[in-house]
């Protein structure tokens, strides 16, 4: 019944950009582009509610800008992403 | 003619290997294959070798699909063809689904025994429908997480190979379930007891352990949480934990220090029954005895905070240095084979989370399950939305959910419910539509359950199933096929087989030549990181709980929470429990004469002296009452019973009361269970454990009421 992840975990920092605009950034290091594309396709892509975006990855900074208006529901998410945000 | 058959158990989740006889090609006797060198710890009901063989020829099998003839719940049938009956669900099922949302239809599974659960996961994803029900709410899902959580993984099992000194029961009964969910097998227990190894059973009744136990706490229904952090508080402030280990290999001790400095063990004791001087006797001996293992089971599942009582259990193991230890519990990689979430679930498909009923429990959502009383409740209120349809596989709703008159108001108000069954039973009684179901060994399958074990084992088909009974399955992917989702499922079912098995590069049919895949065991040292966390050790906080808005240690208020108060204790002053039967497979089965030869009734434990206080004795037939309804079990009175506990069978209900659905309503414990909020906020998990109660032999009355209400409602009147 458990779905929880087996796969090695992630490490993102969040920041707040504006009220529902955040920057997502990964920590944890990331072979090339290719995987960091594919974690923010598949990893961050499964934990965007239906009224969150994505923008465009920025690979020189790691980093992409999400829109929502629940930050809550997206870093209970990111747990079963095998996602750790980074203590504030 | 006379042949053996290579078979295995699906009386228990051991799933024991077998060996079965034929006689012109019935199935005769069944027997432990104990020359194979697979797990086969036969209970000590023998209920598989018993139950099996009249299992596969039993003439009150369901054989063919039926509808409804009568009003709902009358329980009167006519007989269609399997084109007829699909035809039927399939044209319901595109009607709720295009008229009211695909969230309108339920998938309700029980437990897996093979790949009945996969399929039934997998049509919820294609059907786009987020409201795929299983039981994870009071069973394997807080265990698991609660691993998951504190060393990373759920795959953490018992290391059978090496001597260990040390055992603790805690919340499960091996000989009747199977083991543990650690995967200890009994000869391996026996031997290390007659060897000297120290037994500790936390366990308010009696099981066939407690006799030879060391230490046998007879604990509150539902306190193992308490008593887990009074044991923590010992260890850590006697210094007696492994200090070198947690150093290295654990993050989070500073923050359970402060934790335990906020209780005190005469607190402890309040809430637990456990004197002082036994924690502290249990917690030395646990900790200063190694290696050592605690099989935990169940019970511990069945409160309104079992996640974090659950934490506050595994955080023990950490605090010992026992996980990756020889003779401890180790990090198993399980068997190769395509991982069941990718069966289960498609990227292109996710799960449409925000429509599901029960989305206020993350642990829940995550691990793809709705709690079962929030099924009832949406039912009922019709909030988030109306529910029209329920498929349901192999469960019993009437008998295993709490609250079960609640739940029968539930799915006889549901506009179309399908019932696959292997028996009639009081939920058939209920359907609109009944499909027979085929157990294992009369399809292939493959049984990969409990996931945790970590193995995957070929059930071949040794035997045709009565008159045209399916596996659940084969049900399933038909009527994929009729629905439009053929894409997603397969010309015939059992090539899913071959697929389940791709990573592994086998066929189905190499698997059976097999017969089982082994999991990997991983020692401290084998791997680095050991512990697949974010920090890569052992997370006594967890910042991943935090993240998931959840308290990140176990508090003691916390764990000592129970969804009664008080003031509930004064009218029904016992505690109520209940236990898992040596010789029927939870509700199931009970049609088995081989078996109802072992046990023919309901039987409840109770004090001597708690059964005089309450007017009545050994051999009565007596009622026990909740503020939920009250039931009628046989009363064995023990004075090895904790004087205000009460543990009640589970499961029972009567396969000769056709005319009255099977009378769910006479012994059945959920008669008293709630599924009423609260419920653990994580996993949704429902308070079955230290129900208050009281027992009297005919209708009370006020006069002796008083007498009964004894001196604990006297102390709370007072309080």
């Amino acid at each position: 019944m458990l779905s929880l992840p087996s796969k090695p975990w992630k490490k993102v920092r969040i920041e707040q950009l504006s009220e529902r605009e955040y920057r997502i950034t990964f920590v944890s290091s990331l072979a090339d582009e290719a995987e960091f594309l594919e974690a923010v396709k598949n990893d961050l892509g499964s934990c965007v509610g239906t009224d969150d975006g994505l923008g465009t990855p920025d690979w020189g900074t790691r980093s992409v800008q999400l829109s929502t208006a629940s930050i809550a529901a997206f870093k209970r998410r990111l747990v079963f992403a095998s996602i750790v945000v980074e203590t504030e | 003619m006379k042949a053996n058959e290579p078979i295995f158990c699906f009386f228990c989740p051991n799933h024991c290997a077998m060996t079965a006889t034929f006689e012109d090609g019935k199935m005769v006797k069944v027997v432990a294959d104990k020359k194979s060198g697979l797990p086969c710890d036969i209970c000590p009901d023998a209920k598989g070798p018993l139950a099996i063989p009249e299992v596969h020829s039993h003439k009150e099998r369901l054989r063919y699909p039926m509808k409804r003839a009568g009003e709902k719940g009358e329980n009167r049938w006519t007989r269609i063809s399997w084109d007829e009956a699909l035809d039927i669900i399939a044209e319901k099922l595109l009607f709720y689904r295009d008229t009211f949302g695909p969230e309108s239809i339920a998938l309700i599974l029980g437990e897996p025994k093979g790949m009945e659960f996969a399929f039934g996961q997998r049509f919820g994803t294609y059907l786009k429908t987020p409201n795929v029900i299983t039981p994870g709410n009071y069973c394997g899902v807080q265990t698991g997480t609660a691993d998951h959580f504190t060393f990373g993984t759920m795959m953490v099992q018992s290391d059978l190979a090496s001597e260990f000194n040390c055992i603790v029961i805690w919340g499960a009964n091996p000989l009747n379930t199977g083991g543990s969910f650690r995967g200890m097998r009994q000869a391996v227990l026996d031997a290390a007891l007659r060897r000297g190894c120290k037994l500790i059973m936390m366990e308010p009744g009696k099981n066939r352990y407690c006799e030879k136990a060391h230490h046998w706490l007879r604990l509150k229904p539902g306190s193992d949480g308490a008593l887990a952090l009074g044991m923590a508080k010992v260890i850590i402030e006697e210094g007696l934990y492994e200090k070198d280990y947690v150093a290295r290999h654990t993050i989070g001790i500073e923050e359970l220090k402060k934790e335990i400095a906020t209780f005190t063990l005469d607190e402890v004791a309040a809430e637990t029954w456990i004197e002082p001087r036994v924690v502290r006797e249990v917690a030395r001996l646990y900790a200063t005895t190694k290696p050592a293992q605690i099989l935990w089971g169940n019970a511990l599942e069945n409160s309104v905070s079992a996640l974090q009582i659950c934490r506050a259990v595994t955080i023990l193991r950490a605090l010992t240095g026992n996980v990756g230890a020889h003779g401890g519990e180790v990090i198993i990689e399980p068997a190769k084979f395509t991982r069941p979430g990718r069966f289960y679930f498609d990227r292109r498909f996710p799960r449409p989370i925000e429509k599901s009923i029960g989305q206020e429990f993350p642990i829940a959502m995550g691990s793809a399950y709705v709690p079962t009383q929030s099924l009832v409740r949406s039912i009922l209120t019709e909030d988030p939305y109306p529910v029209k349809m329920g498929l349901a596989h192999v469960t019993n709703p009437l008998l295993t959910y709490p609250d079960s008159a609640k739940t029968y108001e539930a799915f006889m108000k549901l506009p179309f419910l399908v019932v696959a069954e292997i028996f009639p039973t009081s939920f058939t009684a209920i359907a609109d539509i009944v499909l027979p179901a085929a157990v294992p060994g009369e399809h292939d399958t493959i049984g990969y359950w409990p996931a945790w074990f970590g193995y995957v084992k070929a059930y071949q088909k040794v035997v045709d199933p009565p008159g045209d009974a399916w596996p659940d399955a084969k049900m399933i992917n038909e009527l994929a096929k009729r629905v439009g989702l053929g894409e997603h499922f397969w010309a015939n079912w059992e090539e899913s087989l071959d697929f389940m098995l791709e990573e592994a590069k086998l066929t189905f049919q190499d698997l059976v030549q097999k017969r089982i895949l082994w999991p990997k065991h991983y020692f401290l040292g084998d791997r680095e990181p050991y512990f697949p966390t974010p920090s890569g050790k052992a997370e006594i906080y967890s910042r991943q709980m935090s993240q998931l808005g959840l308290s990140p240690l176990p508090y003691f208020n916390e764990v000592s929470a129970s969804r009664y108060k008080k003031e509930d204790f004064e009218r029904y002053p016992l505690y109520l429990t209940n236990y898992k039967e040596g010789a029927y497979m939870l509700s199931g089965y009970r049609h088995v004469k081989a078996v109802k030869k072992k046990k023919a009734e309901a039987v409840c434990y109770m004090h001597p002296d708690t059964a005089e206080r309450f007017g009545v004795k050994n051999g009565d037939m007596i009622y026990i009452e909740s503020r939920k309804g009250r039931i009628q079990q046989r009363l064995e009175t023990s004075r090895d019973m904790h004087p205000q506990a009460v543990m009640a069978a589970f499961g029972w209900w009567d396969t000769k009361a056709d005319k009255n659905q099977y009378n769910w309503r006479g012994y059945n414990i959920n008669i008293l269970t709630d599924g009423d909020p609260p419920n653990d906020p994580a996993t949704g998990s429902v308070q079955l454990r230290g129900v208050p109660c009281r027992v009297y032999l005919d209708e009370p009355h006020p006069a002796r009421e008083a007498r009964r209400a004894g001196p604990t409602s006297r102390e709370n009147k007072g309080a």
